[in-house]
């Protein structure tokens, strides 16, 4: 599996990065010269988006019990889900969360993420996301586990359990207890 | 075939802790040394450590890249023939520096019974030297290796001095176990922890818990330091020139080596005396390889004991769960042991082994979250359930003392060649029901361990310790062994062999301090015999 990381942003085409380099400064110099109307169309994007990796995290937090996820990883696992899996699916699990989120929430978090994991097609995905943020690979068949490369120190199964990854100096705290 | 020009005082072949050592040693004394090197320079440690965390499996054999010369196990890169009933499983590296790349570290010295197993026990073999000669030796190799250990701790092996370095700390799980020792007894005897004694600098130990196969500081002593210090008192250093040959002149002394580079190009290279570093698999591949008129055995072998009496430490473990958290996964993997059970009066009729307290866990963590997570379990259980697998995984393993057995042994597989097309290694290997009784012994103290932390057994594991022991054996008779107690070919008086090969029993002490030991002493004495 590939996640883009951030050196790999640093190794995009020179001319992919001048057109960014552009829209960003597009951006600014619209908003400096006060064109609100042609800014709010960006504006609504850039919120749903931000919108929708909220919801995401919220979803992350709730599949993997996590107390904390580093939000930098949100966009690209979000990417890796969509790439990996039907968007369709994907879209179904986060307007479910979403619906659960802002709807009446007739049933409890642990009960919606129940109904969720036990779905026929959302439950697969949703086990593929908690594998992504603990493992930062997605399990793709029954005997090949795809580990990023060298991105051992982002899976989040380290922090759950309190150890370091294999050959990450730590310091000296085997004595102690953890926790 | 071209012939070098270059004439030396001595040519050594392997460049591990053996002949590392050894060549630092006679560099001292203004020998002129080359080192041949079966296997390439290593890539900078920064590489090393980044291919190890690039592979995604993490093996032993990760951090090195493959080449022709490195024996893998494994199916795609089989090296050995093995011929059973039981399988060899220890293995070592091929590259400068030999396997201290991924060693343990620890160094314990044996005991001194060890070297009298025939006399004291009726079993085995004695050694034509003993503790007490040796034990200078074994203080001088704590220091080059840097040995860390506790001085107040009686090990069985008297001491003529400190050790170099102060102690690992132990690990919170070793300190679990002596809490329950304190209490109680096994079988009437009183169980001690020690620390482990380990070639392992305690001020630059990170506890990155990749020990094997690599620690990331330089921690742990490699023996790519006195590599480095001997070519800096200008021993030359040869890597990929495989030798292929000991070729015998006809006063019987050995006249030079033919090896071969990876290109496929062979040259020879001549001196006033030879040394077999090559570890215990390849120094006698190499002499049976070298099959001639006079010693169609193969050199060095007249009394038909090359290969022979192949010995390991077989490891066995125990893993399974404790109730209360020891917070396993953390620290060097082995910080401590039980060192009690070494010998016994039993030890007439079964083998004895070292208990061995294991950090490292023994549970993948990323497959119990797989699992865990394919079960639907999910939120604070899911947290819950990962941090109780990863912080109640415990483990003792027991290294088991293995006698020589004259049908152990390894041979030239001649029609099974390896890529560089010399046979690959034949290994004829089993288990003696001496070892079989010390195994029940060491599952029950196991047993008793998993008792008192109140621990649910999950199974055994059995492992080679990488203690290639044994095949080229030392001893005072010519019939029944290959070196003398100076490490001198019985039959070629220029040649030396140092290395575990040489031992004749290998009690239950990891090989490593034992190797440095006798290679210093075989430095003394080839000294004394170049300069007459």
């Amino acid at each position: 599996m590939k996640i883009q990381t951030d050196s790999n942003l640093n190794k995009l085409p020179r001319r992919q990065v001048l057109h960014w380099t552009l829209i960003s400064a597009l951006y600014s110099s619209m908003w400096a010269s006060g064109c609100h109307i042609k800014t709010s169309v960006l504006t609504s994007e850039v919120s749903r988006k931000k919108a929708t990796m909220k919801h995401f995290m919220g979803l992350s937090k709730a599949l993997t019990g996590a107390s904390s996820l580093d939000r930098s990883w949100a966009e690209p696992y979000y990417t890796e889900l969509m790439r990996a899996s039907p968007k369709r699916i994907v879209d179904n699990i986060l307007q479910y969360y979403i619906n659960w989120q802002e709807g009446a929430r007739t049933v409890d978090k642990k009960s919606m993420i129940k109904f969720l994991l036990s779905d026929k097609e959302m439950g697969p995905v949703a086990r593929g996301l908690s594998k992504m943020w603990l493992l930062g690979s997605i399990k793709r068949s029954e005997t090949v586990v795809e580990l990023a490369p060298g991105e051992l120190h982002r899976q989040c199964i380290w922090q759950s359990i309190g150890v370091n990854p294999p050959s990450y100096p730590v310091g000296q705290i085997w004595s102690r207890a953890i926790g | 075939m071209k012939a070098d020009q270059l004439d030396y005082d001595v040519i050594i072949v392997g460049s591990g802790v053996a002949g590392a050592i050894l060549a630092d040693s006679l560099a001292t004394h203004k020998h002129r040394i080359l080192i041949l090197e079966a296997g390439p320079k290593n890539d900078p440690r920064s590489e090393i450590i980044k291919r190890y965390r690039l592979d995604p499996r993490q093996k032993n054999g990760s951090p090195h890249k493959w080449n022709a010369q490195t024996p893998r196990q494994d199916s795609k890169h089989k090296y050995y023939v093995q011929k059973g009933p039981v399988p060899f499983k220890s293995q070592y590296e091929r590259c400068v520096g030999g396997t201290t790349w991924h060693w343990l570290g620890t160094c314990l010295r044996m005991l001194p019974v060890d070297f009298q197993m025939q006399s004291v026990y009726g079993v085995g073999m004695d050694w034509p030297i003993s503790y007490e000669d040796l034990e200078p030796w074994y203080t001088l190799a704590e220091k080059e290796l840097g040995v860390a250990g506790d001085d107040r701790e009686d090990l069985g092996s008297p001491r003529s001095g400190p050790y170099p370095k102060r102690s690992i700390p132990l690990s919170y799980f070793d300190r679990e176990v002596i809490k329950f020792l304190e209490h109680e007894k096994y079988e009437g005897k009183r169980l001690h922890v020690n620390a482990n004694p380990q070639a392992r600098d305690p001020d630059l130990c990170q506890g990155s818990r990749s020990c094997i196969p690599i620690c990331p500081m330089g921690a742990k002593y490699e023996a790519d330091q006195h590599l480095t210090r001997a070519k800096k008192k200008g021993v030359k250093l040869k890597s990929e020139r495989v030798v292929s040959k000991v070729l015998i002149g006809n006063n019987g002394k050995v006249k030079a080596l033919q090896y071969r580079t990876l290109d496929g190009s062979t040259g020879e290279v001549r001196a006033k005396v030879y040394v077999l570093a090559a570890n215990a698999i390849e120094t006698p591949k190499l002499l049976l390889m070298s099959e001639n008129e006079a010693s169609p055995q193969g050199a060095s072998n007249s009394s038909g004991h090359v290969g022979r009496n192949l010995m390991d430490h077989p490891l066995i473990s125990t893993i399974g769960f404790s109730k209360q958290p020891v917070f396993a996964m953390r620290g060097p993997l082995c910080t401590a042991g039980i060192d009690s059970l070494r010998d016994s009066p039993q030890r007439s009729k079964q083998a004895a082994f070292r208990l061995e307290i294991v950090n490292s866990g023994w549970d993948d963590p990323i497959k119990a979250a797989e699992q865990l997570i394919d079960q639907n379990i999910f939120g604070k259980d899911l947290q819950q359930a990962l941090k109780s697998r990863a912080h109640c995984q415990i483990e003792f393993a027991a290294l088991m003392e293995q006698l020589p057995d004259f049908s152990n042994r390894v041979t030239l597989a001649k029609t099974d060649l390896d890529p560089l097309g010399f046979p690959r290694p034949e290994i004829h290997y089993s288990w003696s029901e001496y070892l079989e009784k010390g195994i029940a012994e060491a599952k029950r103290a196991h047993q008793f361990l998993f008792a008192g932390l109140k621990g649910r057994k999950v199974g055994h594991r059995d492992f080679g310790a990488g203690h290639i022991m044994g095949t080229c054996r030392m001893g005072d008779q010519s019939k029944n062994s290959v070196v003398n107690k100076h490490l001198r070919s019985h039959d070629h008086e220029n040649l030396f062999i140092v290395g575990s090969a040489v031992f004749p029993t290998g009690g239950t002490s990891n090989p490593s301090l034992t190797i440095a030991a006798l290679s210093l002493r075989a430095a003394a004495y080839i000294h004394k015999e170049l300069v007459g």
